[in-house]
């Protein structure tokens, strides 16, 4: 017998953000709107780029920390299970056998599980019901066709083996005004931070140096670029909402003059997927020597304002 | 001068439709006339240039426009060349077919042409470059990993590297399913007479299996159908006479629904139901209705 309620993921390119709203608001532990999912959890301040550009740039960060963070930031507790398997993991199996009843009696509750790859596509995705009968997890992902759903067996077999699930468990009150100033300082401090978790991905300032690098040399995955520049797109104009929104109040009353560069920011971005258009996995992918290089002047124009944004935003909260 | 240099004279000349003959030929390059004609023939046939005799401007002419290919390629270039031919030559779909028909003029190959299958090497890999381009079943003594070896009858699909590692992927005669095999692990091999026709579920099955290692399991359906259905469209068939039912495994719902609405196109008192899964039966239930609205 099927039990659980469809869950969509929330409208943004951003898998994890976008699965974390859409099982956020069907278990009705959030009522805010997705941009103020970006900027309060801090996801929105990711910009992270390999030396490549290639697509996996996104999602390549801390999860278990970050994650634990991002959803601590607006009261809610939760609990992940992470494993990657490599060549000597003996536990993998058994870390996936376990999770399928948590996983149950989550959705059970009516909570939809967050997880990594439910489907054959590499993002994140919402697991949000099951048949016991059937043995399978209804799932979602974010492409618009009704996925299969997936075999408690193949639960954390995607492309890439990771394994990973995070159980919403109960919220708190949370002070709306010092989790924005505490998600500002996140971003400033990855803004900063140069490297991510591996030292092939950049984060902040230097993500936009090693893009206009990698564009000038023309040695870059095209795919990955074209990816890369459209999600990151959708979520800087989500945090332009975002800005925008906390700037009518009076604590953020300093963000209102520097939200232009912001816009300006958002600006380059939106004009740079004209230039690297997203056609799907299939599709085919060439950039000629005048997109790059103009694709360099956007990716150094927004990399100019965002870092006049963030100066001004780093004077203000100390 | 080398032939390669006369054949650019040519041409060119040709090109410029200056009507270059044998004539002219021996005497810019001080060699016989029948050499000079071996160079038309070498340009005519070899590289399959639309050269004709014009007897009006007593000279050669291109009957449309050519160009020299700009490469020349080596026994084991042409080798490769005539594997993507014959890959594509099997493979469904207008584009395959004229990838396969361009590997082939590149090559200067003709697939059709070769009536019988000659092999020597003593490398798997190449036995079975060979037998994948022929669609040539492989007989096959399999060392498995914890057990004796064992003799397959396969349908060889497409060799892979993986961790420095070659694998074939195959439709393993035995488990009626798509099989990876370790390539080191092939204790003995040779090519059938017989020929294999290519699964429709290829695809999805490759995509699933060879792309992943993560031997992700496939689903399992059991449906029960009126008349005994083409057991070789489907993968790990069995099926029950007293019922009529048939279990199996599949990859995709979507093309498992394409595939059993278009099993009764030739049968009008065709029928079947699906048994399990529920899931599959929700799922076709709003694929039919959908049909149902668009018609």
């Amino acid at each position: 017998m099927k039990k659980g309620q469809k869950t969509m993921l929330g409208m943004t390119w951003m898998s994890y953000l976008g699965s974390a709203y859409g099982c956020l608001k069907q278990s009705g532990l959030w009522d805010g709107e997705i941009d103020e999912l970006f900027g309060l959890t801090g996801m929105g301040y990711h910009f992270i780029m390999h030396e490549s550009l290639c697509p996996s740039g996104p999602t390549v960060y801390n999860w278990l920390e970050e994650h634990f963070d991002m959803f601590d930031r607006i009261g809610v507790y939760t609990r992940q299970e992470f494993v990657f398997k490599s060549a000597t993991t003996n536990t993998f199996d058994l870390a996936r056998q376990s999770a399928i009843t948590a996983i149950e009696r989550s959705i059970e509750a009516g909570k939809p599980v967050i997880t990594w790859g439910p489907t054959h596509i590499a993002e994140f995705g919402i697991i949000y019901g099951f048949d016991a009968e059937d043995k399978v997890f209804f799932v979602e992902d974010c492409m618009p066709e009704d996925p299969d759903p997936l075999l408690y067996d193949n639960l954390g077999l995607s492309d890439v083996p990771i394994f990973y699930v995070q159980y919403l468990v109960d919220k708190t009150d949370f002070n709306y005004d010092d989790s924005v100033i505490n998600a500002l300082k996140f971003g400033i401090n990855y803004w900063k931070s140069h490297v991510a978790l591996s030292p092939k991905y950049m984060s902040g300032k230097k993500a936009y140096e090693t893009t206009v690098s990698a564009l000038e040399k023309g040695d870059f995955d095209p795919f990955g670029l074209s990816y890369c520049i459209n999600v990151y797109a959708d979520m800087k104009t989500n945090m332009l909402k975002f800005f925008e929104r906390i700037a009518k109040k009076e604590k953020f009353a300093f963000l209102k003059p520097v939200v232009e560069n912001y816009k300006q920011v958002v600006g380059a971005f939106t004009e740079a997927t004209k230039h690297a258009p997203f056609y799907g996995p299939g599709g085919e992918y060439h950039y000629t020597d005048e997109a790059r290089s103009e694709l360099v002047r956007l990716m150094k124009v927004a990399m100019e304002n965002e870092e006049k944004f963030l100066s001004v935003v780093e004077k203000n909260i100390k | 001068m080398g032939q390669f240099h006369r054949i650019q004279w040519i041409h060119e000349r040709l090109a410029k439709k200056e009507y270059p003959n044998c004539k002219d030929v021996s005497q810019a390059f001080e060699i016989s006339r029948r050499q000079a004609l071996r160079d038309m023939d070498y340009l005519r046939y070899s590289l399959n240039a639309p050269v004709e005799y014009n007897r009006g401007k007593s000279g050669y002419e291109y009957t449309e426009p050519f160009s020299l290919p700009t490469f020349f390629l080596r026994d084991q270039e042409r080798d490769r060349l005539e594997y993507l031919a014959a890959q594509y030559a099997i493979m469904p779909g207008k584009n395959s077919k004229e990838l396969s028909e361009l590997f082939q003029k590149i090559s200067g190959e003709r697939l059709e042409a070769k009536k019988t299958l000659q092999y020597n090497s003593t490398d798997f890999e190449d036995v079975i470059g060979k037998a994948i381009a022929y669609n040539r079943k492989l007989n096959i003594t399999y060392q498995k990993r914890y057990d004796s070896p064992e003799v397959r009858i396969i349908d060889p699909y497409r060799l892979f590297m993986r961790n420095t590692k070659t694998y074939l992927f195959a439709f393993c005669q035995k488990r009626r399913d798509f099989r990876i095999f370790l390539l080191e692990r092939i204790k003995r091999l040779e090519i059938s007479e017989l020929s294999y026709a290519f699964h429709e579920d290829f695809y999805e099955n490759y995509q699933l299996t060879a792309r992943s290692f993560t031997r992700q399991q496939k689903y399992k359906a059991r449906i029960f159908f009126s008349l005994k259905p083409d057991l070789n469209r489907f993968t790990e068939p069995q099926w029950d006479e007293q019922k009529n039912i048939l279990t199996f495994s599949f990859v995709k719902s979507a093309n498992l629904f394409q595939k059993l609405i278009n099993l009764d196109l030739d049968h009008p008192d065709f029928t079947f139901s699906i048994l399990s899964p529920n899931w599959l039966k929700e799922k076709f239930m709003v694929g039919f209705q959908n049909l149902i609205d668009h018609l």
